[in-house]
């Protein structure tokens, strides 16, 4: 390995001894399209730990998901490509393994929830042809006991009457019931790895709370690193210890999630918690107007040269225009890409 | 406005749609499904009804109902003191251009073969609004009343981002200067910064004009910020009805109170409260429970939950909930 950023900045952090499960560093995806080259992912780098809740937060676009997939090797080739970077598992490089390889890793020691339950299962298998395949595949167990720890698993994630689910076929089931499963069947292997891309987002919020309350629980009992993918603000605040934020395939801010919450370093950061309707809002309507960030993303096959939010920023200078902000450590263990964030005024939003 | 201006613009009452619910080979009959099962409201001028619950509950298809884009199997629809329930198409035709509608997703709610000048400008012409020539006029006032550039009216749908193609939807609604606007899940699809510009736009709406809202959401945050009186639905029925400050700051309902206690909170200092964690899922409204529907997830439940249908009744000043052990 080379003077990555993610090293860089992990030796200057208090987690520098421990090695974390995942590295990722200076990940750059690239997509071909009518338009041009778009890069999507562009110099990603993050560390997630043992038992640790890591959550990578943006719009769309932003390349969150892009980033994962690329991790998984489960991006399309064409149109998608992974150009540079590495992805650090035990001491093996995932994006120089081959598929047999990858696959002896994927849904094993590094696993994956996506954001539709629906789309993620086969629908012409049972459930319990889904769930034991993999238990064999990775875990080596016979057809009898691999269905017998399916049967743990589904009770894990609280599934009523888990014998008669098993034979049941993904469309008799509710996507909070399809979701549940999903993490069983993603933890069935006792992954070190669990990347979540918006585990709970297609879900009514009384499942969703479900969901996350079975995920801090399974995570707390076998120790897994979780990255979690999302768009929701408040998901972030009740799960992570520490947050990335996402800008135009580009990290933008970094830190626990204290510090991104009460003290963010970025224009953009601040600009997200403004634009979020607070529960317990009292005033008459009308009384608060929700922070707006003007303008759209620069489209990815068309970036600017200097700080991608630069154009949509209040607090944009001409430097910002010109040349982008290095990624640098603003206050301890809390990095940001801004030039202008010793200027933000006081607050923590716009 | 007209003489009928001090009752309410809107009165729903005891409004009930059912769809027939077909199986087999020969898509018989089988069942039905009460999607709206009884329900009543009232909009006031100028007033937002927020109307949130989750998915299944009913909420889209009292929105289509009001619309008589389903016809409705029961109750009254009145509109101005008007029952337009039983209206034919052809007089529904004389009523839409009061009743307007913003549907969720802004990709397929426009056509994607016309300019946005004339997805705006189509009702217009539709309702004999405008000749020819006013209705560019007009069309360019709608869009910057939405924050669109008049220079933009002749591109086509997918040049706009996914905020700009609802600012376009709208637009469209309010084109034909409408009494009220169904707003279901309007701003569910977007990214919370370009959520925020509309939600700030439609509050800014009806300020100008006076225009009442139905607010469907599932959000209960964004409902909170753009209702003045808020309406909850559990499966096809409203369980809890008020100012929006009594639901959100004392909810009557336990449906209500689990709603609320499960929405993540934007602030890693109030992480790890006591939650009131339902178990179970919605029950299918096929088969809904009996008694009240709440009861296989709720908290509280007694026998005669399990039986008996609690009404809606006023419970506190002004503060109606359907439960029997409030």
């Amino acid at each position: 390995m080379s003077t990555t950023a993610a090293e860089m900045e992990t030796s200057e952090s208090s987690q520098a001894e421990i090695t974390p499960t995942l590295r990722v560093s200076s990940l750059r995806a690239e997509f071909r399209t009518d338009s041009g080259t778009a890069i999507a992912v562009d110099g990603m780098s993050y560390d997630v730990h043992a038992g640790e809740t890591l959550a990578i937060v943006g719009e769309s676009g932003s390349g969150k998901s892009v980033t994962s997939l690329a991790i998984m090797g489960l991006i399309p080739n064409p149109p998608g490509r992974v150009t540079a970077g590495e992805v650090w598992f035990e001491n093996h490089d995932l994006l120089k393994l081959s598929e047999r390889e990858m696959q002896k890793i994927r849904g094993n020691k590094v696993s994956m929830i996506f954001q539709e339950p629906m789309t993620s299962l086969n629908p012409v298998l049972s459930i319990e042809r889904q769930m034991v395949e993999g238990i064999i595949e990775h875990l080596d167990l016979s057809p009898h006991a691999a269905r017998q720890h399916a049967l743990d698993m589904l009770k894990r994630v609280h599934i009523p009457d888990p014998e008669s689910r098993l034979s049941e076929f993904p469309h008799q089931l509710s996507g909070g019931m399809l979701q549940r499963i999903m993490i069983a069947m993603a933890l069935s292997c006792n992954p070190m790895v669990l990347l979540a891309d918006e585990p709970t987002t297609a879900l009514d919020v009384t499942i969703q709370a479900q969901i996350l309350n079975i995920m801090c629980d399974l995570r707390d009992e076998f120790d897994t690193a979780i990255v979690l993918i999302t768009h929701d603000m408040g998901v972030v605040a009740e799960m992570a210890d520490r947050v990335i934020i996402m800008y135009a395939g580009r990290k933008v801010e970094e830190g626990t999630v204290t510090n991104i919450f009460q003290n963010p370093q970025h224009p953009y950061t601040r600009g997200l918690l403004g634009a979020l309707p607070k529960l317990g809002f009292a005033g008459p309507v009308g009384s608060q107007t929700l922070n707006e960030i003007p303008g759209i993303v620069p489209a990815l096959t068309d970036l600017p040269a200097g700080c991608r939010f630069a154009a949509r920023c209040s607090y944009a200078t001409e430097q910002c225009v010109a040349q982008y902000p290095p990624f640098e450590e603003k206050t301890t263990a809390h990095w940001a890409a801004c030039w202008e964030s010793a200027n933000l005024p006081e607050g923590n939003q716009e | 406005m007209n003489t009928l201006a001090s009752g309410p613009l809107l009165k729903i009452d005891r409004l009930s749609k059912r769809f027939p619910v077909r199986g087999g080979v020969l898509r018989r009959v089988v069942g039905k499904v009460n999607a709206v099962d009884d329900v009543s409201f009232e909009i006031n001028r100028g007033e937002t009804l927020g109307l949130v619950g989750e998915s299944g509950c009913g909420k889209s298809t009292v929105g289509k109902t009001i619309l008589k884009l389903h016809e409705p199997s029961g109750g009254a629809i009145c509109l101005d003191g008007k029952d337009i329930s039983q209206y034919s198409p052809r007089q529904m035709r004389g009523v839409r251009r009061k009743l307007q509608i913003v549907f969720q997703d802004p990709y397929s709610s426009l056509n994607p073969r016309m300019t946005a000048a004339d997805i705006v400008g189509e009702p217009l012409a539709i309702h004999g609004l405008a000749h020819r020539r006013d209705q560019r006029q007009r069309v360019a006032e709608m869009f910057e009343r939405v924050g669109l550039r008049p220079d933009q009216m002749d591109r086509f749908p997918h040049e706009f981002s996914g905020g700009q193609r609802q600012r376009i939807s709208i637009a469209r609604a309010l084109a034909v200067d409408p009494e009220i606007i169904i707003a279901d899940e309007s701003v569910s699809a977007l990214d919370v910064s370009i959520q925020a510009s509309v939600i700030n736009l439609l509050i800014r709406l009806q300020q100008q004009t006076g225009v009442s809202f139905l607010f469907i959401s599932h959000d209960m945050s964004v409902i909170e910020h753009i209702s003045h009186r808020v309406a909850v639905m559990y499966l096809g029925r409203i369980v809890e009805i008020a100012e929006r400050s009594k639901v959100f700051a004392h909810p009557l309902h336990p449906y209500t109170e689990a709603l609320l206690s499960a929405v993540p909170v934007p602030d890693p200092a109030t992480r790890r409260k006591k939650r009131i964690l339902l178990s179970g899922d919605v029950p299918s409204p096929i088969k809904p429970p009996p008694g009240c529907h709440f009861h296989t997830r709720c908290p509280i439940a007694e026998a005669r939950c399990r039986i008996d249908v609690p009404a809606l009744r006023e419970i506190a000043p002004g503060h109606m909930a359907a439960c029997h052990l409030r």
